[in-house]
C-alpha cells in the first residue's frame, strides 16, 4: 500500500520519524550514554504506546461509524417470498449463517433479501472500485 | 489461529484494557458486520454477508450479556467462515449436520473469548479463593456477560476445581469440567435427593441452593464418601437446574480407587 506520510495518523508518523532517525544513525551515535538493554526497554515502551494509542483511534472510529450505521433505515422489499428465496441462493459471494432457506417464514426470508440489498447498494461498484485502486 | 486465539487478537489490536470497553457492536462494525435487532422465528440470529460486507440480526432475547454473546458468536463467524452457508442459531439443534455443529462451537470459543479475554479476566479472578455462584455473578456483571457463559468460561479457564452440571427430573442433561479435575470422579447419571440441586428442581427457586455437602451424593466412586465438596446451584432452561460442585484439593490428588474399578468390572 503506498500512503503518502500526510494520509498516516499521528502516532504512524512519528513512528517512521523515529525509525528513520535511528535508520540513518550512526551505531556510534545510537549507543552514546545509553545502554543497549535500556534503549530497547525504551523501544518496547514507544511502541506500547504507539499500539495503544492506535487501538484507542480504531475503537473510537468504530463508534463514530457505528452511531452513523444505526440511523439508516433498510428499504422495503418489492418482491415475493418465492422471488426473495430464489434471488439469495443465487447470490454469489454469500455468507448466510441461519436456518436453510426453504426453512425460514417468509417474514425472515423477506427480510434477509432487505438487508442483501442494502449490503448491495453500500457497497462500492466495480467502477469505484477501479477508480479508488 | 485458534477461535479463542483469533477473537483476543482482536481485543489487542484495540488495546482494550477494561472489560467496560468491550463495545461488541463497534468492535463488529469494525470488522464490516453491521448489528440489528429484530424478533426472529425459530432462530436466535442470522448472519448475512455479501462480499466483505454483512449484517447479523440478533433476535433480542430480553438479557443483554445473552445478546452481546450472541454478536460475538456471529462476528465469529464473520470472521472465520466467510463465504459459507450453514446451520446457525436455530432452535431445532437435530438439523445440524457434523461440519455445522463445528462452526458453531468455533463461533461460540470465539465469543466466549472476545467477551471474557483471558489476559482481563484472569486479573479478575485474582482475589477470588475459592469460587462461588456470588462470584460468578459479580464477574458476569463486570463483563456484561450472561451468568452462564461466566460459568463455562470459568470453568475452562482452569483456576478453580470445580464441575459445571446440569439436571433435569430425567437426569443429567451434560457436564463440564475444570481441566485439572480428574476424569476419574464420575458424576451420578439421577439427581440423589440429598442433593440441594434436587430439592432446587423439586421445590423451585424458594428452596435454599448452596452448602457443603458428603461428595457420595454427586459421585459414583465408591470412595467419594471420604470427601466433602461445596454444591451451589440456580436455575438454568425450564425444569432444568445448574449445579456449580466445588471440589476440595484432596479430590484433585487421590489415587484411582482400584476396589471400585474391581466392583465395577464384576458388574
Amino acid at each position: 500500500m503506498s500512503h503518502s506520510n500526510e494520509d498516516k495518523p499521528k502516532n504512524e508518523k512519528f513512528l517512521d520519524a523515529l525509525v528513520e532517525e535511528l535508520r540513518t544513525m550512526s551505531d556510534t551515535d545510537a549507543l552514546e550514554g545509553e545502554n543497549a538493554e535500556s534503549l530497547v526497554k525504551l523501544g518496547e515502551s514507544i511502541l506500547r504506546r504507539a499500539r495503544e494509542e492506535a487501538g484507542t483511534l480504531r475503537m473510537a472510529e468504530a463508534k463514530r461509524q457505528l452511531s452513523a450505521v444505526s440511523n439508516k433505515q433498510m428499504g422495503v422489499a418489492s418482491c415475493t417470498a418465492a422471488e426473495a428465496r430464489s434471488y439469495l441462493a443465487s447470490l454469489p459471494e454469500l455468507t448466510l449463517a441461519a436456518r436453510g432457506l426453504n426453512e425460514l417464514s417468509d417474514e425472515d426470508v423477506l427480510d434477509l433479501f432487505r438487508q442483501a440489498k442494502a449490503l448491495e447498494d453500500a457497497s462500492p461498484t466495480t467502477q469505484e472500485k477501479e477508480k479508488k485502486e | 489461529m485458534k477461535p479463542g486465539e483469533i477473537a483476543e487478537s482482536i481485543i489487542e489490536g484495540f488495546a482494550i484494557r477494561d472489560p467496560k470497553d468491550i463495545d461488541v457492536e463497534a468492535i463488529s462494525i469494525d470488522a464490516g458486520m453491521q448489528v440489528r435487532f429484530r424478533k426472529l422465528n425459530g432462530c436466535t440470529a442470522t448472519l448475512l454477508g455479501i462480499g466483505d460486507r454483512a449484517i447479523a440480526t440478533i433476535s433480542p432475547s430480553g438479557n443483554r450479556g445473552r445478546d452481546r454473546f450472541s454478536i460475538g458468536h456471529e462476528l465469529g463467524h464473520w470472521s472465520m467462515h466467510r463465504g459459507q452457508s450453514f446451520y446457525c442459531r436455530a432452535e431445532n439443534f437435530g438439523q445440524y449436520t457434523k461440519a455445522d455443529k463445528v462452526k458453531e462451537k468455533q463461533a461460540d470459543e470465539f465469543s466466549s473469548r472476545l467477551l471474557m479475554p483471558t489476559a482481563l479476566l484472569r486479573p479478575a479472578i485474582g482475589k477470588i479463593r475459592a469460587l462461588s455462584l456470588n462470584d460468578l455473578r459479580e464477574l458476569a456483571t463486570a463483563f456484561s456477560t450472561s451468568d452462564t457463559a461466566m460459568a463455562f468460561r470459568i470453568t475452562l479457564l482452569d483456576n478453580f476445581p470445580v464441575i459445571l452440571c446440569c439436571y433435569s427430573a430425567t437426569g443429567r442433561e451434560w457436564h463440564l469440567n475444570a481441566p485439572m479435575v480428574p476424569s476419574r470422579w464420575r458424576l451420578k447419571q439421577k439427581l440423589d435427593e440429598d442433593t440441594f440441586a434436587y430439592d432446587y428442581l423439586q421445590a423451585g427457586s424458594s428452596a435454599s441452593g448452596s452448602g457443603k455437602q458428603s461428595a457420595e451424593a454427586w459421585f459414583e466412586n465408591s470412595d467419594a464418601h471420604r470427601y466433602e465438596i461445596k454444591e451451589e446451584c440456580i436455575p438454568y432452561r425450564p425444569g432444568q437446574v445448574l449445579a456449580l460442585l466445588y471440589l476440595p484439593h484432596e479430590m484433585l490428588d487421590s489415587v484411582r480407587d482400584w476396589d471400585d474399578w474391581r466392583t465395577r468390572l464384576r458388574n
